[in-house]
């Protein structure tokens, strides 16, 4: 481990609740209906850097903006809806459409000038270099 | 309002009464559909899903699309927060038109699967011409 966890597990809370429930659901059955919905954001770590993964299907990569500051990541962007044309019955409409933000605080600092940001099959992917003031600095001991 | 903006980054599991055998989650993706009078339109999300790995098909009125995730771990990383295990996206429609199945088109495109599936013949609304009789 070359972070604190800490300052995650407050944040992500609520998920962790709905991973809980998910995962009594499977140990105990249940009915068939749905289960609550979770954040489908991934973060990987080691020790120079962490990669972010956030499942944001139908978004053009110009509609989004992903934001660095100090350890807050911010990924802010705008889905537009396909509006039916005149004449046409709409059965369904589930897919979120409008304005989205999503904020994480990750475990350490990254340098913001060195974020990589890719987006493919409508997963946006972020590589995210830690910020050299943030690495661990080893201090000698010396017997005294 | 937190609930709503975050909404675009948030996908549904669900339980299947047939469950699949691998332990991997089933997801309800959301889907918008549409119908014109001589076509229907399905649009699913479907992120981390390529051309490759979706599968729809069309038996006795019920239509399954399904779509596997691709997503690999990185190597050599540590998982500090997993809010998206790859799944499976699943799910079932009963039509109530008769589709020409031959004629059914499907794409995917930035994770959306987008199916368009015309109504056969026999099953669109004609118009009935009348004309004045002396």
């Amino acid at each position: 481990m070359y972070w604190t966890t800490n300052s995650l597990v407050a944040a992500d809370l609520y998920d962790e609740l709905r991973r809980f429930q998910r995962e009594m659901g499977r140990i105990f059955g249940g009915s068939a209906a749905e289960t609550a919905s979770a954040s489908a954001v991934n973060v990987w770590g080691r020790e120079d850097g962490l990669l972010v993964e956030a499942e944001l299907p139908g978004v053009e990569p110009k509609d989004m903006h992903v934001s660095v500051q100090g350890d807050q990541l911010t990924v802010e962007g705008e889905r537009t809806a396909d509006e039916p044309a005149k004449g046409v019955c709409c059965h369904r409409r589930e897919r979120a459409a409008g304005k989205f933000i999503h904020s994480l605080r990750l475990p350490y600092e990254v340098d913001s000038a060195k974020v990589k940001a890719t987006y493919r099959h409508g997963v946006l992917r972020l590589e995210l270099p830690r910020a050299e003031a943030s690495k661990p600095q080893r201090i000698a001991i010396t017997a005294g | 309002m937190k609930e709503t903006a975050e909404k675009a980054v948030q996908k549904t599991e669900r339980r299947e009464v047939a469950e699949l055998a691998a332990d991997r989650p089933v997801y309800t993706p959301a889907t918008d559909i549409f119908e014109k009078s001589d076509s229907l339109l399905v649009v699913s999300d479907m992120p981390g899903v390529d051309e490759k790995s979706v599968d729809v098909t069309l038996e006795n009125d019920v239509l399954t699309i399904t779509g596997h995730q691709q997503a690999a771990e990185p190597e050599g990383y540590a998982a500090v927060r997993r809010g998206a295990v790859p799944g499976v996206f699943r799910r079932s429609f009963t039509l109530t038109a008769d589709i020409d199945r031959a004629r059914i088109q499907a794409r995917i495109q930035n994770g959306v699967l987008r199916l368009e599936l015309p109504k056969a013949e026999e099953a669109q609304p004609r118009k009935i011409a009348v004309v004045a009789g002396g």
